[in-house]
């Protein structure tokens, strides 16, 4: 089991508004979730880490959060399609200071539809999808910094 | 007007300009080149253009430049192996309009960063770099330049102060055989960038003199001031404020 692989699993879903997350691979099934306190909408996660083999090994690995078991989120968990950064810069939201932004989540969106732009060395990066879907949640503040491969925008494909 | 047939004498490259389109006016080379509607596909392709309507510089501010007199063209990349180290292209194209105006006329130049080329600390020429990616990866980007050739008044008022060729040579310049010996230089620099990077760095950084000085680097209304001490491997400035260093994507840098 790749341990880094669950710890980036982790922090997609620690730093997303996503509440749980579930990949197969190679026979191995991964489920990350968090749990949402009742009261706020602000929630800090607690993390609860599951993963089980579907099929070989009879020794099914898990490891547990703390207290939480994992609760059944309400939300779908469907397909997320994840936008990542290409290059290290600046993540802007919109073509200039004063222009609108080029997606807000909720919005469709289809292959070509501009999503963002990244700039590093008056090198702009201007980054369409790739999928038709919704936006489903933008990962990063207008004008902060990027690095490599760091997932920007989730999208629910179609 | 531009001689295409000057121009093809003098260029020798395989492939950076051998697809070569010439438009009278166009809104932004880059813009016309990046957009794949417009069916320019082939791995540098040269659009050069005698004037821009709309031509433009970082966060859309505007490039300046008379009919006919200048050089303002966009090279086509789509190759791959150079989509996958952008970042030192920035130090490809200017090293490259350097390295062209030297060989050329014996005339000194400086780089500022990231992508400015000086003559005796005024601004000869700019680039824009911009890409477009199809969700995670980059699928094509242009390299815009734009050189003042024989234009020799400049009606605005510009943070740094602009030249030109003719101006500092006191002679028009032929633009047909500096346009050649840039995409030249380009095409040789390019396939070096992609075996040793370092080496572009290396060449930059020697007609960078501003680093080891104290400089102002503005960006998004901050202003951070430091010194200059050195570029790292990405290209990115490294100030060092006191004993801390930053490390700086984009911005106006300036000598204090």
């Amino acid at each position: 089991m790749d341990l880094n692989l669950i710890r980036k699993l982790v922090k997609i879903v620690d730093t997303s508004g996503i509440t749980d997350l579930e990949i197969e691979e190679d026979g191995l099934r991964i489920k990350v979730a968090k749990k949402i306190r009742n009261n706020q909408a602000n929630f800090q996660p607690q993390m609860v880490v599951q993963t089980e083999l579907v099929e070989g090994h009879a020794s099914p690995a898990a490891i547990k959060g703390e207290k939480a078991p994992a609760e059944k989120s309400k939300e779908p968990t469907g397909n997320i399609h994840e936008i990542n950064s290409p290059i290290v810069g600046t993540f802007y939201r919109a073509p200039a200071p004063d222009a609108d932004s080029y997606v807000q989540v909720g919005d469709s969106v289809s292959p070509g539809t501009v999503l963002c732009v990244v700039e590093a060395m008056k090198l702009m990066n201007e980054i369409e999808s790739d999928v038709s879907g919704k936006v489903a949640k933008i990962l990063v503040e207008n004008g902060k910094p990027v690095e490599y491969n760091q997932p920007l925008f989730f999208i629910e494909p179609n | 007007m531009f001689d295409l047939e000057k121009f093809d004498l003098k260029l020798n490259t395989d492939v950076i300009g051998r697809n070569f389109i010439y438009a009278e006016e166009v809104p932004s080379t880059n813009t016309e080149l990046l957009n794949e509607s417009n069916f320019y596909n082939k791995h540098g392709t040269v659009l050069f253009a005698e004037k821009q309507t709309e031509g433009k510089g970082r966060k859309n501010r505007i490039w300046y430049s008379d009919d006919q007199l200048n050089l303002t063209f966009s090279i086509l990349i789509t190759e791959p192996k150079y989509l996958q180290k952008i970042n030192i292209l920035n130090f490809v194209a200017s090293l490259a309009l350097a390295v062209s105006i030297e060989n050329l006329f014996q005339l000194r130049t400086e780089l500022k960063w990231p992508n400015d080329i000086l003559i005796d600390s005024k601004k000869a020429a700019g680039i824009l770099i911009e890409s477009t990616s199809k969700g995670s990866n980059i699928s094509r980007l242009v390299i815009g330049m734009g050189l003042n050739v024989n234009q020799i008044s400049f009606q605005r008022k510009f943070t740094t102060e602009p030249t030109s060729l003719k101006k500092e040579l006191g002679h028009p310049v032929e633009r047909e055989k500096t346009l050649a010996e840039i995409l030249n230089n380009i095409e040789e620099i390019l396939n070096t960038s992609n075996k040793f990077p370092d080496k572009i760095l290396e060449d930059w950084k020697a007609k960078c003199k501003m680093i080891g000085e104290r400089i102002t680097v503005l960006y998004d209304d901050i202003t951070r001031h430091g010194i200059f001490n050195d570029i790292d491997k990405n290209g990115f400035l490294v100030l060092r404020i006191h004993d801390k260093v930053e490390t700086i994507h984009f911005g106006d840098v300036s000598i204090l």
